[in-house]
């Protein structure tokens, strides 16, 4: 079970895919592009190429990766749409989740919670203008 | 491919065991880190092997025969440490051009290119190498012979804290370069940890722990806070590791059987959570007692 | 996979009496100073007779290079030790062997170790007679150079000797690395063997000198010395092939 999605260091595989799903996102890697191997992220990365393999397999696992046989991992198709939802059911969730955990430990209501988020989105937009 | 494999072997030492019915088994092509108090068997291991000392009992085989006296392992063999002895009359140079002729597989460019980039003279004699040098010398040695079983015992004694990334970058871009098995030996885990694959702990001569080393790194948890809650939260689990911080406050580490509900609750209770580095893990795993040098220095109370 | 196996042994003892014979020269050098010593030390004569008759005086001096070959086996017996020890046999486990190539290769190298001292150490009497002839007012009365066959005969004979003393040191270099006790017992063992074969002998040669010293044919004498490297090597070999590298 993994547990350390916030609590500090992410098993080096995990950061790796994440590494490769920001690529995707950013558009540096299109649908149906290769990925690079296990042995280049190995490379870049100076970590165990097997390391590098398993956060491929990771991804590959999520569908956000195929394989085709001998030549590596590409893209999938709707790779990106799927690691938006992805983050957004997983990611923001947890995050939401200690944003909460922290509320309740100092006896912040809802209200005053919902205050602080109007607050701070207020902030962002001000800030954007 | 089995390279390495051990059925209850044993060496011994009139009654002190090294190596106490080791049985285990090493894949090919895999970098494995070789973990372990002083004393607990690592260089041992490594030397039978090697085929430098010879069995008390039990099952050795290396690329499937035994390596003692084998020509085959020899050839296919490497051990590197601190306390690889060159003859003297020969200068570091000549010594390059010896290993040409032994090992088949022998990069010399490699060879070359490492020598100077670690700034070693060529006309130089072993002996006369500070630690450092001669560490990084052997290294040399080790990575361009390109054995397709290379053992680094404790590789990096002496080296300065740039030498030794680069020898572990060397290590790790020749491995990608050349597949084969490497095992290295270290007292420095934190250091070694992104370069392994496997990792394999030794406790008192035998294997305590054989895992990759993502698993490693998700073995035990540790939970930080009030004496008591913790004390109530370890209750029915495996503990690897206890201490206390502070005056009322408490630190465990526990195997990593705990689900997402159990953390969030230990959360509610205002209990810390966190990962446990490997490099700690083994210390606590591989420690004689649950306390630490603490209880030395403890004067009233018995733990 | 036999034959394969025999001709990589093969191969690998060649390699590594190539490589003993770079990484050891220092011995030779060693070897040529101390008969250089020796020889000096023969310079000045083993034995000299003087006579004064009336106004005439007549100096004897015996010459003999025999200081340059004793110290030639003296080193071969010291060397061959060396070669036993931690440090030299160490070496090779740093690189390709196995007990049995290490001890072939060291064996091979001591041959051609016994052939150099051999040659040296009997050539050297001619040596001091060149330097005598040029240096003093010698008359040599024996004959300058002794017939082909008698140098061959000697040579041989030398080379076979310093082999011995080879022999002799790997077997003892040996035995003291399988247990720290022969080094005791090995001098102890060779002095009382000397002693009660010298009180035995009545006045007469010491039979353990004699065996090969008394020996008129020479066929048997080469027999002889090489019968007994065979054993004493042999059993180095044998006796040493569990050894430990630690």
């Amino acid at each position: 079970m993994n547990i350390f999605q916030s609590d500090g260091t992410k098993p080096i595989y995990v950061q790796i895919a994440e590494w490769i799903e920001n690529e995707i996102l950013t558009e540096k890697l299109k649908t149906d592009e290769k990925v690079y191997s296990q042995y280049q992220l190995a490379e870049m990365f100076n970590i165990n190429p097997a390391t590098a393999g398993k956060g491929l397999s990771l991804l590959n696992e999520e569908e956000i990766l195929y394989k085709k046989r001998g030549l590596g991992m590409f893209v999938a198709k709707g790779a990106k749409e799927r690691i938006v939802n992805k983050r957004k059911n997983e990611t923001l969730k947890q995050l939401i989740a200690e944003l909460v955990l922290e509320a309740d430990r100092l006896n912040i209501g809802e209200e005053e919670l919902f205050e602080m988020i109007r607050i701070a989105r207020f902030g962002r937009k001000e800030g954007k203008k | 491919m089995t390279v390495i494999q051990c059925e209850h072997l044993t060496k011994r030492y009139g009654k002190f065991h090294a190596l106490n019915d080791v049985s285990l088994t090493i894949e090919g092509k895999k970098i494995t880190g070789l973990i372990g108090r002083n004393g607990a068997g690592k260089t041992t291991l490594l030397k039978c092997i090697a085929g430098l000392y010879r069995k008390t009992s039990g099952e050795l085989k290396v690329f499937g025969e035994n390596p003692f006296n084998s020509l085959y392992v020899s050839e296919n063999c490497i051990y590197v440490s601190d306390e690889m002895s060159f003859p003297a009359t020969l200068s570091l140079e000549q010594l390059l051009d010896m290993a040409s002729v032994f090992y088949k597989n022998w990069d010399a460019q490699l060879a070359k290119r490492l020598f100077d980039y670690f700034s070693l003279n060529p006309n130089q004699s072993h002996h006369r190498l500070s630690k450092g040098m001669k560490s990084t010398f052997n290294m040399i040695v080790g990575l361009a012979s390109r054995c397709e079983l290379t053992l680094f015992d404790e590789p990096t004694t002496g080296m300065d804290e740039a030498v030794r990334q680069d020898f572990y970058r060397a290590v790790l871009k020749d491995y990608l370069q050349n597949p084969r098995t490497i095992i290295i030996s270290s007292h420095h885990l934190n250091e070694i940890e992104h370069l392994l694959e496997d990792v394999l702990v030794l406790k008192e001569g035998k294997p305590l722990l054989h895992i990759p080393m993502s698993e490693l790194k998700e073995y035990a948890i540790g939970i930080q806070g009030d004496s008591l809650l913790v004390a109530e939260w370890c209750q029915n689990r495996e503990v690897i590791f206890t201490k206390v911080i502070g005056s009322d406050k408490r630190y465990a580490v526990v195997k990593n059987h705990v689900t997402k509900s159990d953390i969030h609750r230990a959360k509610m209770e205002g209990l810390q959570v966190m990962p446990v580095s490997p490099s700690d893990l083994c210390v606590y795993l591989t420690n004689k007692r649950q306390g630490g040098i603490d209880d030395v220095f403890r004067k009233d109370e018995l733990v | 996979m036999m034959s394969s196996e025999k001709t990589n042994l093969f191969k690998l003892v060649k390699k590594q009496t190539v490589f003993k014979l770079k990484a050891f020269y220092s011995f030779f050098t060693v070897l040529l100073f101390i008969q250089m010593i020796a020889m000096f030390f023969s310079y000045f004569g083993t034995m000299t007779y003087g006579s004064t008759v009336e106004y005439v005086s007549i100096e004897i001096s015996f010459f003999s290079a025999d200081a340059v070959i004793v110290f030639s086996l003296l080193w071969a017996f010291i060397t061959s030790i060396l070669l036993t020890t931690k440090a030299y046999r160490y070496s090779d486990f740093t690189f390709v062997t196995n007990r049995l190539t290490s001890n072939f290769s060291n064996i091979l190298f001591l041959l051609f170790a016994s052939l150099v001292a051999g040659v040296t150490a009997f050539l050297s009497r001619y040596l001091i007679r060149v330097i005598q002839f040029y240096t003093t007012d010698v008359f040599i009365v024996q004959p300058f150079v002794e017939p082909a066959s008698e140098i061959i005969i000697g040579i041989s004979a030398t080379v076979l000797y310093v082999l011995l003393f080879c022999a002799i040191g790997y077997f003892s270099g040996m035995l003291v690395q399988m247990h720290r006790l022969f080094l005791v017992l090995l001098p102890v063992l060779y002095l009382g063997v000397l002693i009660i074969s010298d009180n035995l002998s009545n006045g007469s040669v010491n039979p353990v000198f004699g065996f090969f010293g008394l020996e008129s044919s020479f066929f048997m004498f080469v027999v002889k010395v090489l019968l007994i490297v065979v054993i004493l090597f042999g059993s180095a070999t044998g006796l040493t092939n569990r050894l430990e590298v630690r």
